[in-house]
C-alpha cells in the first residue's frame, strides 16, 4: 500500500515537475510568469490526439505533440511577449492570462466542450514486488518524466547552450557582452519548456484517458505554487517541489482518516512558504 | 580603433550624453574621468550595444557598429568588464570564463584559460567556487578575466577600482598596464579614481553631466586648474 502510494505520487509529481519546469525556464530568462504555459500543455494532449488519428503509434504521438508545442511556445514568445517586454511586468502577466483563456476557448471551438478519451486503450501490465502491485501506467509516467528530466539536466549543465541559458537567466547583459545572442536563448527556453509541457500533456491524456479544453486549469495553478515553493527560476527547486507535491498528495489521500481536497494542498504549501520562506527552497 | 562621433544618449527624457566625440587609437590606454552620474557608465554601455543611441555614430575598426547588437559587437572584438565586479554570480569561476569564451573554439579556450590563470593565479585556486562567494577583489579580477576571454581587441573597463582596498587596486592596475604593454591590447578605462586612471593612461578625457570638459595627456590634465579643483581637491 505504502509503496503503491509512493509510486503514484512520483507519477503525478513527474507530470507537475515537467509542466512547472517550463514556467521556471521562462521566469529564469524573462522574469515573467508564463501562465499560458498550461494552455500549451493542453495543446500537447490535443496534438497527441491528432497524431493518433494520423498514425497510431506512441512514439509518433510524442514527437508530434512535442514538436507542435515547441512551435507553439516559440510563437507565443515571439508574438505575445517580445512586443510588450519593456512594459511594466503586470502587462505580460495579464496578456499571459488572457492568452491562456483564449487558448481554452479555442480548444473548445475546435474539439468541442467534451471530455475526449484517448484513442488507444493501453493495457498496462502491473508488476508485482512481493505482495505489492505496481501499476504499469504509474511506472510509465514516472520513468518517462525521469527520462525527460535527465535530458533537460544534461542540456542545462553539460552543453554550451545550457551554459548560455544559465548565463542569460543570471544576468542577461553580462551574457550578451560575452557574445551570447540572448534573443535566441530566450526563444530556446520557450521551445524546450513547451516541448516538456507537450510531453506532460500527452502523458496525462494517456494516464487519465481524458482530454478536455480546461485540462490546463489545475496544472496552471499548481505549477505556480510549485515554482513559488521551489524558488522562482530555480530548476532544482522546481524538481524537488514538483515531486514533493505529488508525493505529499498521494500519501495524504492514502492515509488521512478523512476526505482531503487533493488540489488544495499545493496552495496550502504555497501560502505557508510565502509566510515563512518567501524566497522558496532554492533562492537565487 | 574606436571612433565615437557626436554621441547623444537619453534615459527617458534625461539627456545623459551630449555630443560626446573621441577616438581611441590602437594600442593605447584611454581614460575617461568624471564624477558619479557624469555619464561614464552609459557611455560604455552605448559602445557595448546595451544602450540605444539616440544620435551619433560609433565606428569600430572602420565599421559603423551603431546599430549592431551587443553579442555582434562582442564577436567583432569589443569587450566590457562591468561596474562593481558584476559577473554571473550563480555560475562557478570557470563557468564564467567558459562563457566569456563562448565564441572561441576549445583549443584556444584552454590556451586563453592558462593565460588568465597566469595573470590572476588566485582565480585558478578558486575555479570550482561559485562566483557569488568570491571577495570583492576576486570578483573584479574575474570580471576583467571574463571580458578578456572573448579575445577582445578593445577592452573597456568600468571602474575597476571601485570599492576595493588600495593594495588590490594597485595590483589590478599593474595587470592592466602589463596587458597593454605585453600584448598591445587597447584599453578604454572609465574611473572615478583619477590618480590611478591618469597614472596608466596615454590620453584622457574629463566629462561632467554628459559634456566633455577637457582632454589631453595625463600631464596636461593634471595641470588643468578646473580639473584639479573638481577632482583632486
Amino acid at each position: 500500500m505504502f509503496l503503491q502510494q509512493v509510486i503514484n505520487g512520483f507519477a503525478s509529481g513527474g507530470i507537475y515537475t515537467l509542466v512547472a519546469l517550463g514556467l521556471t525556464l521562462v521566469y529564469g530568462v524573462l522574469k515573467i510568469l508564463h501562465i499560458a504555459h498550461a494552455g500549451i500543455y493542453a495543446l500537447g494532449a490535443y496534438l497527441a490526439l491528432i497524431a493518433y488519428r494520423i498514425y497510431p503509434n506512441i512514439y509518433f504521438a510524442f514527437a508530434f505533440a512535442m514538436v507542435g508545442t515547441a512551435i507553439g511556445g516559440y510563437l507565443v514568445q515571439k508574438y505575445l511577449y517580445w512586443p510588450i517586454l519593456d512594459k511594466p511586468r503586470i502587462v505580460p502577466l495579464i496578456a499571459s492570462i488572457g492568452l491562456f483563456l483564449a487558448l481554452e476557448e479555442l480548444y473548445r471551438l475546435i474539439w468541442g466542450p467534451y471530455v475526449i478519451p484517448f484513442p488507444q486503450k493501453f493495457h498496462w501490465k502491473s508488476y508485482n514486488l512481493g505482495h505489492i502491485r505496481l501499476p504499469g501506467s504509474d511506472l510509465f509516467v514516472f520513468a518517462l518524466s525521469l527520462f525527460f528530466l535527465f535530458i533537460l539536466y544534461w542540456i542545462v549543465n553539460r552543453t554550451k547552450v545550457g551554459l548560455a541559458m544559465r548565463a542569460v537567466s543570471d544576468d542577461k547583459e553580462v551574457a550578451e557582452a560575452s557574445g551570447i545572442d540572448s534573443k535566441w536563448i530566450i526563444a530556446l527556453s520557450f521551445i524546450i519548456g513547451s516541448a516538456l509541457a507537450g510531453a506532460a500533456g500527452l502523458m496525462v491524456g494517456v494516464y487519465y484517458n481524458s482530454i478536455y479544453p480546461t485540462m490546463g486549469d489545475v496544472p496552471a495553478y499548481k505549477s505556480l505554487a510549485i515554482i513559488v515553493v521551489g524558488g522562482m527560476g530555480s530548476i532544482e527547486g522546481t524538481v524537488i517541489a514538483g515531486f514533493g507535491l505529488g508525493l505529499l498528495e498521494a500519501l495524504l489521500i492514502g492515509y488521512l482518516p478523512f476526505a482531503f481536497p487533493r488540489d488544495a494542498l499545493a496552495f496550502i504549501a504555497m501560502i505557508i512558504f510565502l509566510l515563512i520562506k518567501p524566497e522558496g527552497l532554492f533562492s537565487r | 580603433m574606436l571612433r565615437v562621433e557626436k554621441l547623444n544618449v537619453y534615459y527617458d527624457r534625461l539627456h545623459v550624453l551630449k555630443d560626446i566625440s573621441f577616438e581611441v587609437k590602437e594600442g593605447e590606454i584611454f581614460s575617461i574621468i568624471g564624477a558619479n552620474g557624469a555619464g561614464k557608465t552609459t557611455l560604455l554601455r552605448s559602445i557595448m550595444g546595451l544602450k540605444d543611441v539616440a544620435d551619433g555614430k560609433i565606428i569600430f575598426k572602420g565599421k559603423d557598429i551603431t546599430r549592431l547588437k551587443a553579442h555582434e559587437r562582442a564577436s567583432l572584438g569589443i569587450s566590457l568588464s562591468f561596474e562593481g565586479g558584476r559577473i554571473l554570480r550563480t555560475l562557478t569561476v570557470e563557468e564564467n570564463l567558459r562563457l566569456g569564451a563562448y565564441r572561441i573554439d576549445k583549443d584556444r579556450f584552454e590556451e586563453r584559460l592558462r593565460f588568465i590563470y597566469k595573470l590572476f593565479p588566485r582565480l585558478e585556486e578558486r575555479k570550482k567556487q561559485i562566483a557569488g562567494s568570491l571577495s570583492g577583489g576576486e570578483r573584479q579580477m574575474l570580471s576583467i578575466s571574463r571580458a578578456l576571454m572573448t579575445e577582445p581587441e578593445l577592452l573597456m573597463l568600468d571602474e575597476p577600482s571601485f570599492g576595493l582596498a588600495p593594495k588590490i587596486v594597485i595590483e589590478i592596475f599593474q595587470v592592466l598596464k602589463k596587458l597593454n604593454e605585453d600584448t598591445g591590447l587597447t584599453l578604454l578605462l572609465v574611473e572615478q579614481n583619477v590618480k590611478q586612471a591618469l597614472k596608466i593612461a596615454h590620453r584622457a578625457m574629463v566629462i561632467e553631466a554628459g559634456y566633455e570638459v577637457t582632454r589631453g595627456t595625463p600631464d596636461e590634465i593634471l595641470t588643468n586648474k578646473e580639473v584639479i579643483e573638481a577632482y583632486l581637491g
